[in-house]
């Protein structure tokens, strides 16, 4: 210090408060501020204290002559003292403002606080800077600020968690006060977990902006098995994320570790891993990267408050997930106890109920508060059945563990329903004996589907057994499942034979079975077939086949129908066959009446010829008088269906004579006897009618007699429930009929004989049978193939009334 | 399984035709049969019984009839059952100009025999007749090749429906109804070929 420069005149004189120089110097030399004498007007540094120098680290030698610029880091606000000393500018520029950056020796910077003062030395006018180091106050600011930063993101946290934030958004936010409190730039969390075979895995939540942006989010998902979770935790990084103190690498790209990094991460330079845990246990882990300065432990120990923080919130989080889901398990429960359409019913051991849900209130109709706290049994039988299932029930559940059983409950509307019940013991450890649930589904449909079906299938069977046509069922399989009694009628096999076999095996055993000689389409309708059994009897049977379809249209199955139809197709046969029959036996006489007669115009024969000729037209044309006459007769009766008969009383021996007399006038060289009694009874008929039918009958006799004997005719009588009718019996030698001929005898059109030798319209012994039924008479057949017939024309005697 | 049936050999012989007879037959329907699992075929007892009723039948005249066959008159065969159509029929066929050889047989059976032996060139046919009719007769005869020649006319009582409905005629054969028109017939004799 330059004693010399420094000293004033004013400091001769000795006033109180007054300093000497050497009291001075000593105070200057001692100050704990630094102290610092600038010129003016120039800026250079005149002087400076000890303790200046030693802030500055400079010697006294090399401080002064320095421009207070040089050492100042705000020249601006060195600046403007030093234009406020000159008086230039009325208002500082930065009033208050005393802060400043003081550079040192090596270049090093320091907070200073600076006090100016304006002084005339004897140099001359000079600013006299005070300073003051004010590192410590700021160093101590900036961790009373960081402070502040940490407990206000702890609160934060705590805020967003109560404000029920999801976690996801937490732990992002946690993630986002890390770095900004540690000035990291990369930042990671991740919580521990467990999986349902006891193997722990690390999952990583969040990570930072700055390394999703980087590749290195591809890394994770890429390189982790499921997403962002890690776990093969039994190597080194098993090792860093399971430790239970942080880890801190501050010179990573030569740690041991570093080989953890795939390609295409960033660079990482620091690291510091931070375990997370609550109450002990481990819960998660945060790692943080790249703090310019590195990390120490004085950080990890300021962030303490934070960490315990976090471990608290993700301690209860999982608390609140796990509640949540057992909220919705719960809420799951009760829909599907308060929805389901089957009654369930809790009751205590003794059978007191002690809940039901929603159904069971539908069925039973009384409200649930009725039902609650009273026994089961009178709820549902009210008559008090003491015998009702369900004591049996409760007995069986304690013996058994569980009963099944159908209970009868009283509908609301009067009506009983069955009711499938399920009783199971319910396990609860805080009662002494277990409560039971009852579940109920009603089946009384079901029964009464069931019942419907049965009867149903009675009544199917029963017709199918009574019926006369043929039935035969076929399953989807195509196999024959049943056949009914008409069928095995029909083709003589029994059913056994069938059951079973394929349609195939069927439709062959059909022809072979059953000599099945055609099979034909019925043309009309395309699914019946005509089947002709080659058999004794000519049996033609008409065949229906019916597909089955259930309710969705699947296949069930097969039903073929057999009719009989013989007899409806031989009258249809045997009326065309009188139809064609009728024709021929006209024309046949008619060409020969007309051949003739034309030959006989057309030239001369002789004598014996010509009378041949003129026989022959003769006699054909006398058998067209009988066929026209019969045609002619059938028509009439079936016109006018007996109206016009003329009913009185006659002798019956005049008719019969004048009958039996048309046949010698026909000289058919065949023989009739007549043989009547002297007393001859007198019937109620119309004679010519009478004569028509006995005519019908000797015709026959006389036709089928061949030559072989007489014809008989004679006179018979009988009583029949206590009326006497007399009987005009034919009887002939003749060739006779089979009992089969006879059965049919009386059928239109039905001829005995079809080779045609013997001539005839199968009309005649019908047109007699539809006469004596108008007398109230009977007409009788019998015979034995090749002895003979004997018919036989019952009238019923005359009782003196005249009938209509 | 069939034990109502014989081998063709036996039905020759119950009839008292050649097997190839019998074939015809088969063939024309006029016998039931079938054939067995060997390929031997089998007739019905009962079709033969029911072709040797039809014998009963007074057999025709002309069975036995002219092998003249040297002459070149047309021969003319009439299939009738009516005895007395019969008759018109050989009067009058025999005032035919130019003359003709008449021959007759009064059922199919018999026709077939006849015409087996001495194929006609015009046949005139009844179709009702008992036994074997006019129209297994035409059957039988269209499947013989040897009878493709035979000119043939049905001269029938019965209407045409009743004839489609039993089978109708084969083609070819002209058909006429009672009254029998000997005009028209002795037209068909001058469209046959020399």
């Amino acid at each position: 210090m330059n004693e010399g420069e420094n000293a004033s005149p004013q400091n001769q004189e000795m006033l109180p408060g007054d300093f000497t120089a050497g009291d001075c110097r000593q105070i200057l030399m001692h100050a704990n501020d630094a102290i610092l004498v600038v010129d003016r007007t120039s800026g250079l540094i005149l002087n400076a204290n000890n303790r200046m120098c030693g802030l500055l680290c400079h010697t006294p030698q090399a401080v002064i002559g320095l421009a207070c610029n040089a050492i100042f880091v705000a020249v601006q606000w060195v600046d403007d003292r030093l234009d406020k000393a000159l008086g230039v500018s009325e208002y500082p520029r930065y009033p208050g403002i005393n802060e400043n950056m003081l550079r040192l020796a090596d270049g090093q910077t320091i907070p200073v606080e600076i006090n100016s003062s304006l002084v005339n030395l004897a140099a001359g006018k000079t600013v006299v800077f005070f300073v003051r180091d004010i590192g410590a106050r700021v160093l101590a600011k900036a961790n009373l600020s960081s402070t502040n930063a940490l407990l206000a993101a702890i609160s934060t946290l705590q805020s967003r968690f109560i404000g029920s934030v999801p976690m996801n958004t937490l732990f992002i936010e946690i993630v986002d006060s890390f770095m900004s409190l540690t000035g990291s730039e990369h930042a990671f969390l991740g919580e521990f977990f467990w999986t349902a075979d006891g193997i722990q895995y690390f999952k990583v939540q969040t990570i930072s902006n700055a390394l999703r942006g980087a590749m290195a989010p591809e890394y994770y998902i890429r390189h982790a098995p499921i997403g962002l979770e890690f776990y093969h935790l039994d190597g080194a990084l098993g090792a860093i994320v399971r430790s239970s103190t942080s880890i801190v690498f501050n010179d990573f790209l030569h740690c041991e570790v570093l080989h953890l990094l795939p390609e295409g991460h960033p660079p990482i330079h620091s690291f510091a891993g931070i375990p997370i845990s609550s109450s002990g246990e481990s819960l998660g882990f945060i790692g943080l990267a790249n703090r310019s300065q590195g990390y120490d432990t004085e950080l990890l120990d300021f962030l303490t408050p934070l960490i315990a923080v976090c471990g608290s919130l993700i301690s209860a989080g999982r608390a609140r997930l796990w509640r949540e889901d057992a909220e919705s398990e719960l809420v799951r429960q009760s829909l599907v106890f308060n929805n389901i359409s089957d009654a369930v019913i809790l009751t205590n051991h003794a059978g007191t109920i002690l809940d039901c849900n929603p159904a069971s209130v539908a069925i039973l109709g009384v409200p649930k508060k009725k039902l609650l706290g009273q026994p089961l049994d009178l709820v549902l039988s009210p008559a008090g059945n003491p015998a009702y299932p369900v004591r049996l029930a409760i007995a069986e559940v304690s013996r058994q563990g569980g009963w099944n059983g159908i209970l009868e409950l009283q509908r609301r509307d009067g009506n009983k329903s069955l009711w499938n019940t399920n009783v199971l013991p319910l396990k609860n450890e805080f009662v002494e004996h277990d409560d039971l649930v009852w579940f109920s589904n009603d089946i009384t449909e079901r029964q009464a589907a069931q019942a419907k079906l049965a009867k149903r299938t009675v009544e199917l069977n029963t017709i199918s057994e009574l019926s006369p046509d043929g039935f035969v069922f076929i399953d989807r399989h195509g196999r024959i499942t049943y056949v009914n009694p008409a069928f095995e009628r029909m083709f003589g096999l029994r059913a056994e034979l069938i059951l079973g076999i394929g349609l195939c095996a069927f439709d062959e055993a059909m022809t072979e079975f059953c000599e099945v000689v055609c099979i034909k389409n019925a043309g009309v309708d395309d699914e019946a077939e005509l089947l002709t059994l080659r058999r004794s009897r000519f049996t033609l049977l008409k065949r229906t086949q019916r597909i089955l379809y259930d309710k969705i249209g699947v296949l069930a199955g097969t039903v073929q129908y057999y009719r009989d139809i013989t007899q409806e197709s031989e009258v249809d046969r045997m009326k065309s066959d009188f139809l064609s029959t009728a024709a021929h036996e006209l024309r046949t006489p008619m060409a020969s009446v007309f051949g003739f007669s034309e030959l006989l115009l057309r030239r001369e024969f002789d004598p014996v010829k010509q009378r041949k000729f003129i026989e022959i037209i003769h006699r054909q044309a006398g058998q067209l008088v009988s066929l026209v006459n019969e045609l002619l007769d059938l028509a009439r009766i079936e016109a006018r269906a007996g109206n016009d008969f003329k009913i009185g009383h006659h002798d019956l021996a005049s008719i019969i004579r004048s009958c039996a007399a048309e046949f010698y006038r026909q000289d058919v060289g065949q023989s009739l006897n007549v043989l009547l009694p002297k007393e001859m009874p007198r019937v109620l008929v119309d004679p010519d009618k009478l004569q028509l039918a006995l005519g019908n009958v000797i015709s026959n006799a006389v036709k089928y007699s061949m030559g072989r004997g007489p014809v008989d005719i004679s006179i018979s009588q009988r009583e029949v429930e206590g009326r006497f009718q007399f009987g005009i019996v034919v009887r002939d030698q003749g060739i006779g009929m089979t009992p089969e001929q006879i059965h049919h005898i009386f059928e239109r059109f039905y001829r005995a004989d079809t080779s045609g030798k013997i001539p005839g319209t199968g009309l005649g012994m019908s047109i007699v049978k539809e006469v004596m039924a108008v007398f109230k008479g009977e007409v009788d057949v019998r015979s034995m193939i090749g002895e003979g017939c004997e018919v036989t024309l019952w009238i019923p005697e005359a009782d003196g009334t005249a009938e209509a | 399984m069939h034990t109502d049936a014989c081998s063709t050999s036996d039905a020759g012989k119950m009839l008292g035709v050649s097997l190839r007879t019998i074939q015809l037959w088969v063939d024309g329907g006029l016998l039931d049969a079938w054939k067995t699992v060997g390929g031997h075929r089998r007739i019905t007892i009962a079709s033969v019984a029911r072709l040797q009723e039809e014998r009963v039948v007074p057999r025709s005249n002309s069975v036995q009839s002219t092998r003249s066959g040297v002459s070149r008159k047309p021969v003319v065969l009439v299939v009738e059952d009516d005895a007395d159509l019969l008759m018109l029929y050989e009067t009058n066929l025999s005032l035919w100009e130019p003359a003709v050889n008449v021959m007759t047989a009064n059922n199919g059976f018999d026709g077939l025999i006849i015409i087996g032996n001495t194929p006609p060139d015009l046949l005139i046919t009844d179709l009702s007749m008992p036994g074997v009719d006019g129209f297994k007769m035409l059957r039988a005869l269209r499947a013989n090749p040897a009878a493709k020649n035979i000119r043939i006319a049905v001269v029938t009582g019965l209407d045409k429906a009743d004839i489609e409905l039993r089978g109708g005629v084969p083609e070819g054969v002209s058909l006429f109804r009672k009254p029998v028109p000997f005009e028209s017939l002795r037209a068909l004799l001058d469209d046959l070929p020399a």
